[in-house]
């Protein structure tokens, strides 16, 4: 179970946030451009700090004002998938997603052959990064994002910049992903057909404040 | 006939000051890139200032700072025994100095140029910032660091006001290329004068063109353009 409840102040508004996600949750923060999503994913990663507030992740403490306590993005084992998917333009699609393994074993060589094959990767293993179409980056960041075994995985707009047809199958393929990995799930969007698909928590949020919750039993529920 | 031990000595002196330069440069950049202190902004202008200032200024500088009595000449003096005013060292560190800011001028902006996000993937990845530096930093500022190489490379080879100062135009122990054409015309040596410089023009030239030769057969745009 995640749970998030911190303060940060912006130029021109505070973000105020308190939500939870349990381990079979698909969390959708929703809202316009502007509003504090990505900044909230960058504070469970660890890479901006709140001003106070908590974050937990199954009584792990990755954030606490009062205890003053911050952990480094790299002890959270939080998967983070970027915007534009910030994959390493020097490396192949291969040293990407194994960018994050520390140690080679049985276990992570079972995992990348199993990711690769279930996002429909295996063929582009060798290929360099500038050579890969929207759909196939946001599958190879997918994948190194899972690669690292996380515990949260964000996903900040995952398909923003894919087609219809590709964003669909790339929805089915996340609920797949979520329903097998059993960890919270955030997603950020802006978008209303990723949200009734995706979601399970539905946070509609407006100037750094979640204006509405809206909690279904499971994703795919009409709104 | 001419005297070829110019020539030896100006590459020699460009390429230890290159040696330094890349260095110093390059932990300049990164501690500049990466962390936030008091006094920040006046270490900046220090460090650009070799670029601007008159290079007679630096050498008068560094003869205050290195000579018999400046305090690290007295220090140096009294560990090692060493002066090093008017020897070939004085013509690497007046190479180094005068160079610097260039190769921490492109090294910053290569680094700057860098996406945070691509960065910050890594240290979601695990990563820690040593090794976020080594494999994604480093590998991605490539052609700046090189650009910023070539640069401090032909900026030590030319250099002559500083060099003069400090090294001193002594034949045969501390006479550079630019030493040499300057003693060499005013003796009237026109074919001297005019042989040294094609060489030091060949040089650089075949420098900048294998930069940019390179800069475009690896798909990033020429170093000139760039800087422009």
């Amino acid at each position: 179970m995640l749970s998030v409840d911190f303060r940060i102040k912006r130029h021109d508004f505070n973000i105020d946030i308190n939500f939870a996600a349990g381990n079979n949750d698909i969390a959708v923060l929703f809202g316009p451009s502007g509003c504090g999503k990505t900044t909230i994913l960058r504070c469970i990663a660890g890479l901006e700090r709140p001003e106070d507030g908590r974050i937990l992740q199954d009584g792990k403490v990755f954030f606490s004002s009062d205890d003053n306590i911050c952990i480094a993005p790299r002890y959270r084992r939080v998967g983070y998938m970027f915007q534009e998917y910030a994959l390493f333009p020097h490396l192949s699609v291969k040293d990407n997603i194994l960018y994050g393994v520390k140690k080679h074993t049985c276990y992570s060589n079972n995992l990348y052959n199993d990711l690769t094959k279930l996002l429909k990767i295996s063929s582009l293993l060798d290929r360099a990064i500038d050579r890969l179409s929207g759909g196939e980056k946001q599958r190879v960041a997918l994948v190194r994002a899972l690669m690292a075994e996380p515990e949260v995985l964000l996903l900040d707009e995952p398909l923003s910049a894919i087609d219809c047809e590709t964003s669909r199958q790339i929805q089915v393929e996340l609920n797949q992903l979520q329903r097998r990995w059993q960890i919270p799930f955030i997603l950020v969007t802006h978008n209303l057909t990723e949200v009734k698909v995706l979601g399970t928590k539905i946070f509609d949020m407006e100037n750094g404040r979640i204006k509405e919750r809206r909690l279904y039993e499971t994703n795919g529920m009409a709104i | 006939m001419v005297e070829w031990h110019p020539v030896v000595l100006s590459i020699k002196v460009a390429l230890l000051s290159l040696v330094f330069v890349f260095i110093t440069g390059l932990a300049a950049a990164y501690i500049m890139k990466t962390f936030d202190f008091p006094g920040k902004a006046v270490i900046e202008a220090l460090c650009t200032l070799p670029l601007v200032f008159p290079p007679i200024v630096t050498g008068f500088f560094l003869l205050l700072l290195f000579g018999k009595h400046g305090p690290i000449g007295r220090f140096l003096m009294q560990l090692f025994d060493f002066q090093i005013i008017f020897t070939p060292y004085a013509a690497v560190l007046v190479g180094t100095v005068v160079a610097f800011p260039l190769m921490y001028q492109s090294t910053k902006a290569a680094f700057q140029g860098v996406d945070q996000k691509i960065e910050d993937a890594a240290r979601t990845l695990g990563a820690s910032e040593w090794e976020v530096f080594w494999t994604v930093t480093l590998p991605l500022s490539w052609h700046g660091l090189l650009a910023g190489a070539v640069l401090s490379f032909a900026r030590s080879l030319g250099e002559f006001g500083a060099t003069m100062m400090v090294a001193g135009n002594i034949p045969g122990k501390t006479q550079t290329i630019p030493l040499a054409i300057y003693f060499a015309a005013e003796a009237n040596d026109l074919s001297g004068a005019g042989l040294y410089s094609a060489i030091i023009s060949i040089i650089i030239f075949s420098l900048i063109y294998g930069l940019n030769k390179w800069s475009k057969a690896s798909g990033k745009v020429s170093w000139v353009k760039e800087m422009g």
